[in-house]
C-alpha cells in the first residue's frame, strides 16, 4: 500500500474503507482480529465523516495545508 | 416509567459542614469517615460505584487528623471529610486502573495523584476509588470488567460517564464530594444525568500529574459535589497555589456573587439541535430569569466537535498502540474498536483538528465580548437505559456511548471552564446546565450557578 493510499483517506470512498485500513493497520503492526473488524470499520466510516467535516471547515475559511491539498 | 431509585436512610452532610464540626471538636473524623464507609456498604450493592475501599487507612487517617484537632494543632479546611476519587487518579501503594483490566498488574503508585494529595493535606479522607468507562473513553460507564455503576435517581438507568462512579457516589448521598476527569464531558455528563454539580475548571487550571491520561491536549481535572459551597471550597483547594488554603476566595464570596449583575446568552442551534422536548422545557425558564439573550449561535459547533472526536480517537490510540498490538481482546470491546479506529487515522486528521481548534476559540471569544456567560444544555435527554445503545436524535437513532456528549464536546476542545448545575426537578429524572466561562473565568460561572441557586432554579436534590 502506498503512502499517497494512507494520505487520501479524506477523498477514499466508503466503500474503499476496509482495504485502507487493513494497509494502515499493516504500516502500523496492528492485527485486527476479524471478529471485531466490522466495528473497527465502522467507527472508521464515523470517523472519516467527522473529518471531512473539519476539512470542509477549514476550506472554507481558507486555512490551508488541508490534506486534500497536499496530495 | 421509571425504576426503583437508591434512597439511603442517611446521607452524608456537607463538607463545609463537617470541617466547621470536625474542627471544632463537636464531632469527629472517625465517626464521620465510618459512616461513609457504612453508606458504602449500604448503597454500593445496589449502584456499583466503587472499585477499592480504602476502610482501614481510611480511619487511621481519620484519627490522625482527630489527634490533630485533640492538641490544638491547625487542620485544614476540609478536616475528617471522606471523599473518593475516580479510579484514573494514582493513590498510593494500588494500581491505577483506569477502567482497565490491563492495568490490573501495573506496579502499584509510588504517590498520590497531585489533586489527591492537595485533598489530604487539606484534611480529607480518601475512602475509595470509582468506576468509569475504560480509559475515560465513554459518556456510559457500562464498564465490561467492572460492571455498569447505576444511577442512584433510577437503577434502571445508567449514571453517565466516563466518571459515572464519581457522579453516583454523590448524588446518593455516600460522600459530600468526588473527583473526576472530563476530555470530552466525562465530568458534566454524568453530573447532569445523576443531578449534581459538576465543575470542569479551565484547560490547565487543575494539576493532572498522577492522572492517567487519555487525551492530553484535551484532559481537564474536575469535582462532583452535591452543594455549591462544597464545589467552591473543593475548587478553592485544588486550585489554591499553597496546598493547604485556609481561606476560600470563591467559597466566601458566593452571597456577593450571587447579587452579580452578568451577561447571559442561551446558546441555540448545535446546542439545542435533538435535545429532547422535556429538556428544551426545563431550560426555559431560566432565560426568562436571567433577562438573557436567547438564540445565541456559536458558529462552527458541530464541526468543533468533530474536530474533538477526531483528536480524541486519535491521540488516545496512540498511548495505547503498544497494547493494541499485543493484546487487544484485553480491552472493553466498546474501547478497543474505537481506539483501534483511531490509530489508523493519518498523522493530518489530527493537524487539522488542531488547526480547527484556533478558529473555533475565536468564535468563542468573540461571544465573550457581548457575555459573561454562555448557558446550554449538558446532555440531549435524561439518562438512558441501562444497556440501551441507541436514543433518538431529530428522528434519527444514534449512538449512546457516543453521542451524550454533543453539547459537552465542542466546550472542552477549547478549554473553557464549565460548571454544569442540575436543574431544580424534585421527583423526576436530573436535567443539567452548562454554564460556560470564559478562559480563567470560572468566579463567574459559579456567580450564575449561585445566582441561579438563589431563584430557585437549581439544586441537587436527593433521588425520589
Amino acid at each position: 500500500m502506498s503512502r499517497v493510499r494512507t494520505e487520501s483517506f479524506l477523498q477514499i470512498d466508503e466503500a474503499v474503507i476496509p482495504q485502507y485500513a487493513d494497509a494502515r493497520a499493516s504500516e502500523l503492526d496492528l492485527n485486527i482480529s476479524a471478529s471485531f473488524r466490522p466495528s473497527v470499520l465502522e467507527n472508521l466510516a464515523a470517523l472519516q465523516a467527522h473529518a471531512r467535516r473539519v476539512d470542509a471547515a477549514l476550506h472554507d475559511l481558507d486555512v490551508a495545508p488541508t490534506e486534500a491539498r497536499q496530495i | 416509567m421509571n425504576g426503583p431509585s437508591l434512597r439511603l436512610a442517611s446521607t452524608s452532610p456537607r463538607a463545609w459542614e463537617i470541617a466547621q464540626d470536625v474542627a471544632a471538636g463537636r464531632t469527629t473524623a472517625r465517626s464521620t469517615v465510618s459512616e461513609a464507609l457504612q453508606r458504602i456498604a449500604a448503597a454500593d450493592p445496589s449502584l456499583n460505584a466503587f472499585t477499592a475501599v480504602f476502610a482501614a487507612q481510611a480511619l487511621t487517617d481519620a484519627t490522625a487528623v482527630d489527634d490533630a484537632v485533640a492538641v490544638g494543632r491547625p487542620v485544614g479546611p476540609l478536616a475528617g471529610v471522606p471523599f473518593a476519587v475516580k479510579n484514573l487518579f494514582d493513590v498510593a501503594g494500588h494500581p491505577t486502573l483506569a477502567g482497565s483490566k490491563i492495568r490490573r498488574d501495573a506496579a502499584p503508585a509510588a504517590h498520590d495523584a497531585d489533586l489527591v494529595a492537595r485533598l489530604k493535606a487539606a484534611g480529607a479522607i480518601l475512602v475509595g476509588t470509582l468506576n468509569m468507562d475504560e480509559f475515560a473513553y465513554g459518556f456510559v460507564t457500562e464498564n465490561a470488567h467492572y460492571g455498569v455503576t447505576r444511577n442512584p435517581h433510577d437503577l434502571d438507568r445508567i449514571a453517565g460517564g466516563s466518571s459515572g462512579g464519581s457522579a453516583a457516589a454523590v448524588a446518593a448521598g455516600i460522600v459530600p464530594f468526588s473527583l473526576g476527569s472530563d476530555t470530552n464531558g466525562s465530568v458534566r455528563v454524568p453530573a447532569a444525568l445523576c443531578g449534581v454539580y459538576g465543575l470542569k475548571p479551565s484547560f490547565g487550571r487543575l494539576s493532572l500529574a498522577g492522572a492517567f491520561p487519555f487525551v492530553e491536549s484535551l484532559d481537564h481535572g474536575g469535582v462532583f459535589a452535591r452543594d455549591l459551597t462544597d464545589l467552591a471550597s473543593v475548587y478553592d483547594v485544588l486550585s489554591s497555589d499553597a496546598h493547604v488554603s485556609q481561606a476560600s476566595p470563591i467559597a466566601a464570596q458566593l452571597e456577593e456573587l450571587s447579587s452579580r449583575r452578568l451577561r447571559v446568552g442561551m446558546l441555540t442551534g448545535w446546542f439545542t439541535q435533538g435535545a429532547a422536548a422535556e429538556v428544551l422545557e426545563a431550560l426555559a425558564p431560566l432565560a426568562d430569569a436571567l433577562h438573557a439573550d436567547v438564540d445565541v449561535e456559536l458558529q462552527g459547533a458541530e464541526t468543533a466537535r468533530s474536530a474533538a472526536f477526531c483528536l480524541s480517537a486519535y491521540e488516545g490510540a496512540r498511548l495505547h498502540l503498544e497494547d493494541l498490538r499485543r493484546r487487544a481482546e484485553a480491552f472493553d470491546p466498546a474501547v478497543r474498536d474505537r481506539l483501534l479506529a483511531g490509530a489508523l487515522l493519518p498523522d493530518v486528521i489530527a493537524a487539522q483538528a488542531n488547526t480547527y481548534r484556533g478558529a473555533f476559540r475565536s468564535a468563542a471569544s468573540r461571544l465573550f465580548n457581548r457575555y459573561d456567560l454562555l448557558l446550554a444544555p449538558t446532555t440531549p435527554c435524561v439518562a438512558p437505559r441501562i444497556g440501551e445503545s441507541t436514543m433518538m436524535v431529530d428522528g434519527e437513532a444514534v449512538s449512546v456511548r457516543k453521542n451524550l456528549g454533543a453539547y459537552t464536546q465542542p466546550i472542552s476542545f477549547i478549554g473553557l471552564p464549565v460548571l454544569a448545575a442540575p436543574l431544580k426537578r424534585p421527583g423526576r429524572l436530573p436535567i443539567g446546565i452548562q454554564i460556560i466561562g470564559d478562559q480563567g473565568c470560572e468566579g463567574l460561572a459559579f456567580a450564575l450557578a449561585a445566582k441561579l441557586e438563589h431563584l430557585g432554579l437549581v439544586q441537587a436534590h436527593p433521588p425520589p
